[in-house]
């Protein structure tokens, strides 16, 4: 008669249950991964050390509300990454041209508008050129734009200027 | 009546220390929250801003002391009217023989500033009205009430800031 592989009380040939061998296949597969990735493979990143970064944000044409709203010591985020600690926050008024119906072409302050400019201190790395704040959120100074959110208030800013301060 | 003999079966073991293992990571790695360092607010109730630009009398007149607000796109709650404000709403023009930029009142256009009071949770980033829906000045906030609903109102802030 021949004999089942797996008895009543759902050993395997006798020797081991099911459920037991395939947990021990499972701890094997983990020691085996873990083994490889630690000792084994080639390590694919390399950790590169985060450098004190500075860098100034510009928001333009808003209401003392923002300046209220932004504080020293509010950290700021970028979708949901802290990049970093406000240290300082200048304000002057916000400027426009203005094109008269005369052709003429004047610059004139916009009463209770604002320009604020916010210094904020963080941590970056630096990958392919970019400066990676909090080694994820990539930010450069220029003209494009990133929302920045603080626990009270959201808004979106221009980078001014950005430095590493990483072999001083 | 036999009794069976209770053994360690060294499998339980290790299935017990994989599940203690996955515990500790979900709990230590994967689910950490940080703490909020400083309580904003004294109590557990707040106040913040709202303004709707450009409307009619009609428009300005629906919103009464007492509202409940909703959020518009999850419909969940984000506090109640306690004070209502109603300006003129004024546009940018230019003085262009004085040079000089101003602002000057529309006629029949209105500015709604709403204060609203609402329960507050915080986190590190944020601070969420009635524990839904996070409130965050300069940002753009639709809102329903009884009756009711404005697009684009912005945020002016919370009263913690206001001063």
């Amino acid at each position: 008669m021949k004999q089942n592989k797996i008895d009543e009380t759902g050993r395997l040939f006798g020797k081991i249950n099911v459920i037991d061998l395939g947990i021990l296949l499972l701890v094997v597969f983990i020691a085996i991964g873990a083994f490889l990735k630690f000792a084994v493979l080639e390590q694919t990143t390399v950790t590169i050390e985060a450098a004190p970064v500075s860098y100034t944000l510009e928001i333009t044409n808003v209401r003392d509300w923002t300046i209220r709203n932004i504080r020293v010591g509010d950290t700021l985020y970028v979708t949901g990454t802290a990049v970093g600690t406000v240290v300082g926050i200048e304000t002057r008024p916000h400027r426009v041209a203005v094109s008269s119906n005369d052709g003429a072409v004047w610059w004139g302050d916009v009463p209770e508008r604002y320009v604020v400019e916010v210094e904020v201190e963080g941590t970056a790395t630096v990958s392919d050129g970019r400066f990676l704040v909090s080694r994820t959120v990539p930010l450069s100074a220029g003209t494009s734009t990133t929302v920045f959110t603080t626990r009270y208030a959201g808004f979106e800013a221009m980078v001014k200027e950005i430095a590493l301060y990483g072999d001083e | 009546m036999e009794q069976k003999r209770r053994r360690f079966n060294w499998f339980d073991g290790l299935v017990v220390l994989l599940v203690l293992g996955a515990a500790f990571l979900w709990f230590f790695v994967i689910n950490r929250t940080e703490a909020v360092e400083e309580a904003t607010f004294a109590g557990d109730r707040a106040m913040y801003y709202v303004e709707v630009t450009n409307l009619t009398g009609y428009q300005a007149a629906q919103v009464e002391i007492g509202d409940a607000l909703r959020d518009a796109a999850q419909h969940l709650p984000i506090g109640r009217v306690v004070e209502i404000d109603i300006r003129p709403f004024e546009i940018r023009t230019s003085d262009d023989q004085n040079q000089v930029i101003l602002w000057q009142t529309v006629e029949d256009r209105y500015t709604m500033i709403l204060t609203v009071e609402t329960e507050v949770e915080e986190t590190p980033a944020a601070i969420y009205a009635e524990g839904e829906v996070i409130i965050r000045g300069g940002t753009t906030l639709h809102f329903t009430g009884p009756g009711f609903a404005f697009s684009g109102g912005t945020i002016l802030g919370w009263s913690e800031r206001g001063e």
